[in-house]
């Protein structure tokens, strides 16, 4: 038990007083804000925080919740005082510290007082429409500068004393396309903070001071306690795990290794091996801080082996994080960070696939690891703008794991995605919508099979439309299995042209310029599958054939043997799951990488990965995407093993041009060359 | 009714048949005299129950033909979708979007739990089957539906051998064509077919919401068509010959004809009825903004009247399945009387959220449950009397003293400061709750009265009120059966809609005549159906609306004259004025979107007679007893009433007790309690 300031029922209560401000906030927000995009989608947050910029509450029913653990600290420490009418502001990922992690995310926050006293902060986001930059809505892949992706705002003061800055805020609106909508936003936040400010003035007036004070403290460590138990179950060990994105613009994975060093009640996620940062907007600018979102799959176990643990910051306590700089989790400025939860999205993958090698029995297996956002682009027929539309949030299966198969259609890293109605999307874009349902044969086979993928078809009605996918991933390896349980498919995209009927493969969505008639097909995977396949109950495998998303020939997998009338014939099956249980000489590896990871680790191994890092990272920030590209294509084109020396082959070819021009422009910067 | 009834009783009988009991209230319509009991529920075949009850009142000397209004809560829908004992139906898609009751609307109940699942559909995918057929936005056919097409799906049907079928195809609630082909071809092959479409059963916009209002209704029916047979023979049984009819989660009332096809339409008519009850009691009452506590043993419920109406929602839940049909909205906020307290593994006294409910029950039960729940901290902490508690013979203290003793070693506390811990905790639960319900509908809870109903919502709905800040307390004269009340209070209502999905600004494009005729006369022919002859009979208009780029929609009340070509402007100006009102902001210039058309056939029952109803009294009450209660302050002595000797203006201070045979009410120490001319309980708050 853990020794508390405050007694056992007075910090329950208080508990849920500070829950109660901050969901206030939540729905006072919520309620009055103006656009779309934070009633429907609820991306936006609050909470509050300590003196130290701890969260201490944080809401658990309204908002997103993955802020919980965002350190506020060095934000706070750029102020040098706090009085009563305050409001600071931020959206700068570098100089907030990775408070915020992209530029559409507005970060206000205002102090506590009681009477002369600060107690704390009250603080809250929202996704704001626009914050100017290259493309409408501010996120662009292929922007390569955070100075592409918008007005930067460092932490200051919007207001001070109660007195609005008005010259700020002009400019502000003046540097986005949405001013109206973004100030009614601001509006919204502002009358969150100050909801807040007079509700905790009321439980400390109620409580006291010192009573309240003790609360904020205990509620750390209430949560902190809560999670060190919880890590204390977990073998010690160090577990080394990576995953891929897709690809940067060029189209060469990137690598985000981890390894999960547990000690006692503690953790390090070490990233040490992880890929530069790259010259596109997936750098995710955690800024070598203890961020939540790098170790997301962490908070989502302690919360799913404990769904009691009290929503405050003392919960990534427990954890450490080394990020070495210029990596794509820790990028340094200016890199652009726009789809910087593409990224996140991966991590979670990576970070449980460490952690499933010290507590097998309660990870599962990989899900479809992404969530993208298909936007149509298309002609008004009214004026001479354009439409821009979000059709469907796209996602995949989830992974199965030790009691259960895998989610249809969502997962746990981003189950809060909701998806729009059909009949609301055809009411106002100009698609028509041919297909919207789960994919066949798409999950992972296992004990517990993965959850089904998604498949969105649409038909284009217009000229010259644009179909973007940001955040589409996994079109390049499948997800992995677990114990045996099987990897899934990949995700696959098709565009069958209206004119000729012709389907062609797409890849991975980056623009599509479309015509009346044409057809895209998104092909979202399914999550993969826990435990051996041989294993699974017939009744399920037969379940899953009534239901026709899984095929008889596919069922194969499972070691079933049809009889002629097409039932599965139980006594042949066994006999048959017997001889080929036999022929498995040895227990089967902890994962199934699947067999793109496992042709593409052929050349790439971990080792070789971790090698080009190394040599990467000698090179200038500014040259490492480069020289990746150019030594990935080298030794791939001809075939060569990739050594260190090989690597530092290929690139001696072009240091020595780089040197001299180097030497002509910028003598200087010659020395960090050599 | 008319005045010359006096001869004939002219009863009103409402019935709510709860978990454990059914609750009877008759009201004797000539002077507004009600007598209120209960009996056991029969939980196989819930209509012997109300066999029982009808018994009581002819021992009782009550007419069975002198009842006018027969009027009863049910939940036999809302059993059969949680307990899953529904009929094996198949349902009719759209070519293309065959996992629409498994895609749902994706997200997760928890969303970052591993373990977070959504509800398994109601019908699995093996009998869900795509047509091949399509309509585009607005109706217009793509795909025609062939009748080859319509054959396969008939014979595949026939295959299946299911007791009724959903249809529900896209864009059919623009034009039902496709549905109804399906729907005849498949009543001309078995007449005895169940048919449900999504266009009749509640054409709103929204594939997923509609296929499943569709689906429970077909999924629900073979038990409600059931119930209500045997219902019919109880009451021929004896003797009762007025029309049956049930309470709807709209919180009016239709006849148990009505009832066999829109079956839907009852899933929450049993908290639905109670709302309408303490709506009913708040306003004789003259309070015209209050807030409902219904608080048994498994839940506490809130709901809002503001200005004399009761909030309604166009979205409430049944599990985890969203349920689109007009509900009155309730939202639970958490404990019940039956909650279990434990302490976690940090120290900490947590409430709930698991349930000893009504077996085992609480400890102080005595039926076999050892776990400390919220209800023997009540027994613990004075506030009940062992002796005399709802529907029980008598409570142990002692077993409850034990289950409170497993926490007082964690907590180092006493038996009695455990009892007050939980009680504290309890109430800081309801009140993060309760807030939020106020903040989403940004409500002052200063402006408010709380009726307190419900066998525990009296206990603790001073100290709920005095954590809010909600100056006054009403406990209505029978809480424990406000449901049934509620039942004979209802109209005879029922809801039409019509998505039109299209901008309102250019004016003249939508003929708001002509598109609202169709739901007005469907909703008089209805009325003519299901109203008597009795009832004044009107009709409410009204549109949802939304800003261009939200997916919220706000409802306005439509005035008629703004019907006509011109009256757009009127209805936006409304429009603009209500969103100000409910979001504190609106755009005048910006585009507005007619979502939905609505009308609202009301048949209103004639009014009971009667007035004040006993003879009042300025003397003060005298006390039957005193008990030491615990309040957070410390132990104090309670002065104890009772309910039945308190006479209209009577007021007495707290802390005290008035005990009555169906609840208790804790006045605390800084309350003052007055009786009012209808025997309500007015408890105030004297800290202002």
């Amino acid at each position: 038990m853990t020794a508390f300031r405050t007694d056992p029922v007075t910090l329950e209560v208080l508990k849920s007083h500070f829950v109660a401000v901050a969901e206030g906030m939540g729905y006072t927000l919520e309620r009055t804000a103006h656009t779309t995009f934070i009633k429907e989608s609820a991306d936006f947050a609050t909470g509050l925080a300590t003196l130290q910029g701890e969260f201490f509450a944080f809401p658990r029913t309204i908002g997103v919740s993955s802020f919980l653990g965002i350190d506020m600290g060095p934000t706070l420490g750029r102020f040098s005082s706090w009085a009563p009418g305050d409001i600071g502001i931020t959206n700068d990922p570098y100089l907030s510290n990775g408070l915020a992690t992209h530029l559409p995310d507005i970060h206000m926050f205002s102090p506590l007082f009681h009477q002369d006293e600060l107690f704390g902060f009250a603080w809250c986001f929202i996704h704001c429409s626009d914050v100017g930059g290259l493309v409408p809505a501010s996120i662009a892949p292929e922007a390569r500068d955070i100075q592409q992706e918008g007005l930067r705002i460092p932490p200051r003061k919007l207001y001070d004393g109660g007195r609005l800055d008005e010259s700020f805020l002009e400019l502000f609106l003046a540097n986005s396309r949405t001013p109206t909508e973004n100030w009614g936003d601001f509006k919204a936040m502002i009358a969150a903070l100050r909801t807040a400010e007079t509700r905790f003035a009321t439980v400390v007036d109620k409580y006291g001071p010192g009573t309240v004070k003790d609360a904020m403290a205990d509620m750390l460590d209430w949560s902190e306690e809560a999670v060190r138990a919880l890590v204390r179950e977990v073998p010690d060990g160090s577990y080394r795990f990576s995953d891929y994105l897709d690809g940067d613009m060029e189209g060469i994975p990137i690598r985000l290794a981890v390894t999960l060093e547990v000690h006692g009640d503690e953790a390090t996620v070490d990233f040490t091996g992880t890929d530069p940062q790259v010259q596109a907007a997936f750098n995710l600018p955690a800024c070598g801080a203890r961020h939540p979102f790098l170790f997301q799959g962490l908070i989502n176990y302690v919360l799913s082996e404990n769904p009691d643990i009290p929503l405050a910051a003392g919960l990534v306590r427990p954890f450490h994080v080394i990020a070495p700089a210029g990596t794509v989790v820790n990028p340094i400025p200016p890199a652009a960070v726009g789809i910087r939860y593409a990224t996140v999205f991966r991590l979670y993958n990576a970070v449980l696939g460490a952690l499933a090698q010290a507590v097998p029995d309660k990870v599962p297996a990989a899900g479809c690891g992404a969530g993208s956002m298909v936007v149509l682009s298309s002609p008004r027929m009214d004026s001479s703008g354009r439409h821009v539309v979000v059709i469907e949030p796209l996602k995949g299966g989830g992974g199965a794991s030790i009691n259960q198969d895998g989610t249809a259609g969502t997962d746990s890293d981003g189950g809060f995605l909701r998806n729009t109605p059909v009949e609301s999307i055809e009411a106002h874009v100009p698609v028509l919508v041919e297909r919207y349902e789960l994919l066949p044969d798409s999950a992972g086979a296992g004990r517990h099979r993965g959850g089904w993928g998604t498949c969105l078809e649409f038909r284009v009605e217009l000229p010259d439309s644009i179909v973007t996918a940001r955040g589409m991933e996994r079109c390049r390896f499948e997800p992995w299995g677990l114990r045996g349980g099987q990897a899934s498919i990949r995700t696959q995209a098709f565009v069958t042209d209206g004119q000729s009927g012709e389907r062609r493969v797409v890849g991975r969505i980056n623009v599509l310029q479309l015509g009346p008639g044409d057809v895209v097909s998104l092909w979202a995977s399914g999550g993969a599958g826990y435990g051996d396949p041989l294993e699974r109950e017939l009744g399920l495998i037969e379940a899953d054939i009534r239901s026709e998303l899984l095929s008889p020939s596919q069922a194969e997998t499972y070691g079933v043997v049809f009889s002629e009338d097409g039932q599965i014939d139980a006594s042949a099956t066994g006999a048959r799951r017997t001889a080929l249980a036999g022929h498995a000489s040895t227990a089967a590896p902890l994962f199934d990488l699947g067999p793109s990871r496992r042709e593409y680790e052929r050349v790439w191994s971990d080792a070789q990965s971790s090698a080009l890092v190394e040599f990467l990272m000698e090179l200038p920030i500014g040259l490492r995407s480069f020289a990746k590209r150019e030594i990935h294509l080298r030794i791939d084109s001809l075939g060569l093993e990739a050594t260190q020396e090989t690597m530092r082959a290929i690139w001696s070819d072009y240091e020595e041009k780089l040197r001299g021009f180097v030497h002509e422009v910028a003598p200087s910067v010659s020395a960090i060359v050599a | 009714m008319t005045t010359g009834a006096s001869e004939r009783p002219g009863y009103r009988l409402g019935i709510d048949i709860g978990g454990t009991f059914t609750d009877f209230n008759l009201l004797d319509a000539r002077n507004g005299e009600v007598f209120a009991f209960k009996t056991p529920t029969v939980p196989r075949d819930p209509s012997k129950g109300v066999a029982n009850g009808l018994r009581v009142l002819a021992e009782q000397g009550v007419a069975m033909d002198g009842i006018d209004y027969f009027v009863h809560g049910t939940t036999i829908a809302l059993n059969s979708v949680i307990q899953r004992t529904g009929a094996r139906v198949a349902l009719l898609v759209t070519e293309g979007f065959r996992d629409i009751l498994e895609l749902a609307r994706l997200r997760l109940p928890v969303p970052w739990n591993f373990y977070s699942q959504r509800p398994k559909p109601l019908i699995p995918r093996e009998l869900v089957l795509p047509v091949r057929e399509r309509l585009r936005f607005g109706g217009v056919v793509e795909t025609e539906l062939s009748s080859r097409e319509v054959d396969r799906v008939v014979d595949e049907i026939e295959h299946l051998g299911v007791d009724g079928v959903a249809i529900c195809l896209l864009h059919a609630f623009s034009n039902p064509v496709h549905e109804e082909m399906l729907r005849d071809a498949l009543l001309d092959r078995d007449p005895t077919m169940f048919v449900s479409t999504s266009a009749e059963v509640w054409p709103q916009a929204r594939e997923y919401e509609r296929a499943l209002v569709t689906v429970i209704n077909t999924y629900i029916r073979p038990r409600m068509v059931g119930y209500v047979d045997r219902l019919h023979g109880v009451l021929n049984e004896a003797g009762v010959e007025a029309r049956p009819y049930l309470t709807r989660s709209n919180g009016g009332i239709m006849t148990t004809t009505a009832a066999r096809d829109e079956a839907v339409q009852t899933l929450l008519s049993g908290p639905a009825s109670g709302v309408i009850g303490a709506a009913a009691v708040a306003a004789r009452a003259g309070f015209s903004n209050a807030l409902t506590l219904d608080m048994g043993g498994t839940s506490a419920d809130v709901a809002v009247v503001q200005d004399g109406g009761v909030a309604y929602s166009r979205e409430e839940h049944v599990g985890d399945f969203p349920v689109i049909v007009p509900s009155i909205a309730i939202s639970s906020i958490g404990a019940g009387g039956g909650s279990v307290a434990w302490v976690d593994g940090a120290g900490v006294l947590k409430v709930g959220p698991k349930s000893a409910g009504a077996d085992p029950g609480p400890a102080c039960y005595a039926l076999g449950g050892t776990e400390p729940t919220v209800t023997d901290a009540f027994l613990v902490s004075g506030y009940l009397n062992a002796s005399r508690f709802a529907g029980k013979t008598m409570l142990s203290a002692d077993a409850a003293k034990e289950a409170l003793d497993i926490l007082a070693g964690p907590l180092r506390l006493d038996d009695r400061q455990v009892a007050q811990a939980i009680i504290r905790v309890t109430i800081a639960n309801m009140f993060t709750e309760f807030s939020a319900v106020l903040e989403r509908k940004g409500l002052d809870p200063r402006d408010f009265t709380l009726i307190a109903f419900g066998g525990a919502g009296p206990v603790i709905a001073c100290l709920l009120a005095e954590e809010i800040g909600i100056p006054r307390v009403l406990v209505p004269l029978a809480p424990g059966t406000l449901c049934a009340l509620g039942a004979i209070s209802a109209q005879v209502m029922a809801d039409f809609v019509r998505s039109i999905d299209r901008p309102l600004s250019r004016a003249g494009d939508i003929d708001l005549k002509a598109e609202i005729a169709p739901l007005r006369r469907r909703a008089a022919e209805w009325l003519t159906r299901e109203a008597p002859a009795t009832a004044v009979t009107h009709f409410l208009t009204s549109a949802d609306l939304r800003y261009v780029g939200q997916s919220h929609e706000v409802e306005i009340s439509l005035d008629d004259a703004w019907l006509d070509t011109g009256g757009e402007g009127r209805i936006a100006e409304a429009f603009h004025a209500e969103h100000d009102r409910l979001f504190a902001h609106s755009e005048p210039g910006a585009d507005v979107e007619l979502i939905n058309l609505r009308v609202r056939a009301v048949g209103e029952l004639p009014g009971v007679g009667g007035g004040e109803l006993a003879a009042s009294s300025t003397a003060a009450p005298i006390p039957a007893t005193t008990r030491t209660i615990h309040e957070f302050a410390g132990a104090v002595a309670a002065s104890v009433y009772e309910r039945e000797a308190l006479l209209p203006r009577q007021e007495f201070d707290g802390p005290a007790i008035v005990e009555q045979a169906d609840s208790t009410v804790i006045v605390p120490t800084g309350w003052r309690a007055s009786v009012d001319p209808y025997l309500n309980l007015i408890v105030t708050s004297e800290c202002g």
